[in-house]
């Protein structure tokens, strides 16, 4: 049986933290989660993340900062930015930023379920 | 003209040398100093004025008194009038001849006078017996005698009178008017000569009331006796005072004494028929002008001084004037004034109330007037105040409330994020809890957890609706206590996505006691709510790093102080003064009615807000509010759910 998946949440908001892992942690390994931006690149390493999934208004830098930091130090990782702030702006943004997806923080279609399968089924 | 009186009781015998002693004295003087002057000028006019009666007869007294005045006026140069009483308490006693004789020695050594004069009935008469013996050749005048003492003879060419016709049965009459049920009328005269002359000339002129009324007469009375029978007359009588002098026992009383002695014990209302006895006691009734004769007589002697003949002057006999009454005797007597003959003058007559505090009164009723029409329009002023108050707070209602939805619209973007992230966690934890149903439905997993959580973040997404519903409710000013750091923390809330998206950092420096004020919870969170948009705003050019907003407290004796500081470009000097007017602003697209809108919550707070340009960067708006010093309803909360945005210090 293949590794599950290792996602790392960064959000400042618990009560979602708490949630989206309880979600992910039937198909996936969730392997923390950071309610800031500046410890990112750090806890990608130690944590050997393969996916992050990146809120963009985080407390201490912008989470699309964090985004490029990421994609440049380690292009392999996938950025899913997940925002409660869904235009088509921050969308351009995002994916300018170097995000494979953006995923709305209120969806009713499954898409953050769809979006990490797709990212799973790549990886094989 | 009638009665003997004097001022004062006299006793026959001893006095009588003493009383000629005096009289020549006072004439011998007047003679010396009439001798006297003419050396200076031309020699006086002399008068010889042969008198009833001494003083003490009211009427008498006041002829002469006004007659010296009146004389003094038309002649222009002066008069030596010399008195001699000759009438019987004169000479008491003695006979007319030694009279004539006196008179004559006093002028022995001088000149004649110029005009011989009586006063009086007996004067007259007195003077016309001795007409001979004294100074034929000077002019004789009979003044203040009644025409009946004149009808024994005519008047010489060398002669005239200035007399009256005393009408009794008119003051009769009179009477009979105002108390018809009158029966009786006590005659008050005196036991001299003269009232002997008067009770057989009004015997014959009253028989026309013989059917109607009995006359008694107190000639033959005492003083005394007088004084018991007027205490004792029956009910329908009426007294008549015709002149005194002396009584039965030979007393001589003066009219003053007998008429405040009569008007004392008398049980029936007393008439009289001169106006020197009005005002003494006397109901009233047509009475003779004595102040009119005296003028009257005036005129007729000085002209036979300037040298007109006496025969040049004769006049009319005076006729007693219109009825005058006493109104304190009508009073007195419950005399109605409906029964007074018609022109009847009424005098005395005591002011109302009214009448005598009528000044008082229309003052007082001016001032309360004036007090009235001052608290009217005090009222009135107060009333418009009130309803311009209303409207003021209406209106301010109505722009605060135009002021939040436009706020609201504006942080549309905000609430929209704030609320996601509730909706999110209940979203996920609800794919979580069915997909934990699908795959191991024996065992769900953490199923309390997820709905604690569920639950927990549905109760914040209804709070966070309901903040903003409250926001975009119209809203009537309602004060309350409000703690301030309770606004700052409900403001905070509303825009802190707004302050998260722009990067800037919230700096709150409040006071370590509570801010209390007595306002309106709501708009006191716009006017915060207010201000930090306008310092976001004002931070928009500023570059990340240094977008600062502190929001510090501080709490007076008196009031609160809140501020809001950025680190923005600050306000240029010309828009310091405009910046609180309606429809400024430096944004493209903003209204500018907000710090329109905040100034006038502040005032409607009684409070102030000023803005001012920071020493180094930025600028300052403080707000400061009457300090309120009542409990608060709730415990204020910690300014929570913002440690992880906000650097927060006391001071």
């Amino acid at each position: 049986m293949p590794a599950k998946l290792r996602v790392l949440i960064v959000d400042d908001h618990p009560s979602i933290v708490r949630a989206v892992a309880r979600l992910l942690a039937f198909d996936y390994e969730v392997v923390g989660s950071l309610s800031h931006g500046k410890g990112v690149l750090e806890a990608v390493r130690s944590l050997h993340a393969e996916v992050i999934l990146l809120d963009v208004n985080l407390p201490d830098i912008d989470g699309l900062t964090a985004c490029r930091q990421v994609i440049q130090a380690h292009p392999e990782i996938k950025v899913v930015v997940f925002t409660a702030a869904d235009d088509s702006n921050t969308r351009r943004r995002a994916f300018e930023a170097g995000a494979c997806a953006v995923v709305d923080k209120v969806e009713f279609g499954g898409e953050l379920l769809s979006t990490l399968r797709r990212l799973d089924s790549a990886r094989h | 003209m009638h009665g003997q009186c004097t001022s004062r009781r006299v006793n026959a015998g001893p006095d009588r040398s003493l009383c000629r002693a005096l009289g020549m004295a006072l004439l011998g003087s007047l003679l010396v100093i009439a001798a006297t002057s003419s050396d200076a000028q031309a020699a006086p006019k002399q008068v010889l004025m042969l008198q009833s009666l001494h003083r003490g007869n009211l009427v008498l007294d006041q002829f002469i008194g006004d007659f010296r005045v009146q004389l003094d006026k038309r002649v222009g140069e002066s008069v030596n009038v010399v008195p001699m009483v000759v009438g019987p308490t004169g000479f008491v006693g003695a006979p007319n001849q030694a009279a004539v004789d006196y008179i004559r020695s006093l002028y022995a050594d001088r000149a004649p006078p110029d005009l011989v004069m009586s006063i009086g009935g007996p004067a007259a008469a007195f003077a016309r017996q001795y007409r001979r013996q004294l100074f034929p050749e000077a002019p004789l005048l009979f003044a203040s005698v009644d025409e009946r003492y004149l009808r024994t003879a005519p008047l010489t060419d060398n002669e005239t009178a200035v007399a009256v016709v005393n009408d009794f049965p008119r003051l009769i009459d009179d009477i009979l008017r105002v108390l018809p049920e009158t029966k009786q009328v006590f005659m008050i005269v005196g036991s001299g000569s003269l009232g002997q002359f008067w009770r057989r000339v009004l015997d014959s002129e009253f028989t026309r009331f013989r059917d109607r009324v009995t006359f008694i007469w107190s000639g033959d009375l005492s003083l005394t006796d007088i004084l018991s029978r007027v205490a004792t007359l029956p009910s329908n009588s009426a007294i008549v005072y015709l002149t005194f002098g002396t009584d039965a026992l030979g007393g001589a009383y003066a009219d003053e004494q007998v008429l405040a002695s009569l008007h004392a014990a008398a049980k029936a209302p007393m008439f009289g028929a001169f106006t020197p006895l009005f005002g003494h006691g006397i109901v009233g009734g047509s009475m003779m002008s004595i102040g009119g004769l005296a003028r009257n007589t005036a005129d007729v002697a000085s002209q036979i001084l300037n040298g007109a003949a006496p025969a040049t002057l004769r006049t009319r006999a005076q006729s007693p004037g219109e009825p005058t009454f006493d109104w304190r005797e009508l009073q007195r007597w419950g005399i109605p004034e409906s029964r007074l003959p018609a022109g009847s003058f009424v005098q005395f007559r005591s002011p109302s109330l009214w009448e005598e505090y009528k000044r008082a009164v229309l003052a007082a009723v001016a001032a309360l007037i004036f007090q009235s029409l001052l608290i009217a329009w005090l009222l009135y002023e107060r009333r418009a105040r009130q309803r311009a108050e209303i409207d003021s707070r209406r209106n301010l209602s109505l722009a605060a409330d135009a002021d939040r939805r436009q706020t609201i619209a504006a942080l549309t973007s905000s609430i929209t994020h704030e609320l996601k992230q509730p909706l999110s966690s209940i979203l996920h934890n609800a794919q979580a809890l069915q997909l934990a149903a699908e795959r191991t439905p024996s065992a769900p997993g953490p199923t309390e957890e997820i709905l604690a959580d569920i639950k927990a973040e549905a109760v914040l997404a209804a709070q966070i609706i309901e903040r903003h519903r409250l926001w975009l409710r119209t809203h009537e000013i309602q004060k309350t206590a409000v703690d301030l750091h309770r606004t700052i923390s409900d403001s905070l809330a509303l825009v802190a996505h707004d302050l998260a998206i722009r990067q800037i950092e919230m700096i709150l420096a409040l006071s370590s006691t509570p801010c209390v004020v007595n306002g309106d919870p709501v708009l006191l969170v716009q006017v915060l709510v207010n201000l930090l948009r306008n310092a976001v705003d004002a931070l928009a050019e500023t570059p990340p790093g240094t977008r600062r907003i502190t929001i510090g407290s501080k709490v007076n004796v008196a009031d609160v102080e809140v501020s809001v500081h950025d680190t923005g470009p600050g306000l240029s000097a010309d828009l310091l003064g405009t910046v609180f007017s309606p429809f400024f602003t430096t944004k493209p697209h903003g209204l500018g009615i907000g710090l329109a809108i905040t100034q006038g919550i502040v005032q409607a707070h009684d409070g102030t807000i000023t803005a001012q340009n920071n020493p180094d960067v930025g600028a300052t708006f403080t707000v400061v509010l009457p300090r309120d010093v009542k409990p608060l309803r709730e415990p204020v909360p910690a300014t929570d759910g913002l440690d992880a945005k906000l650097t927060t210090s006391s001071r």
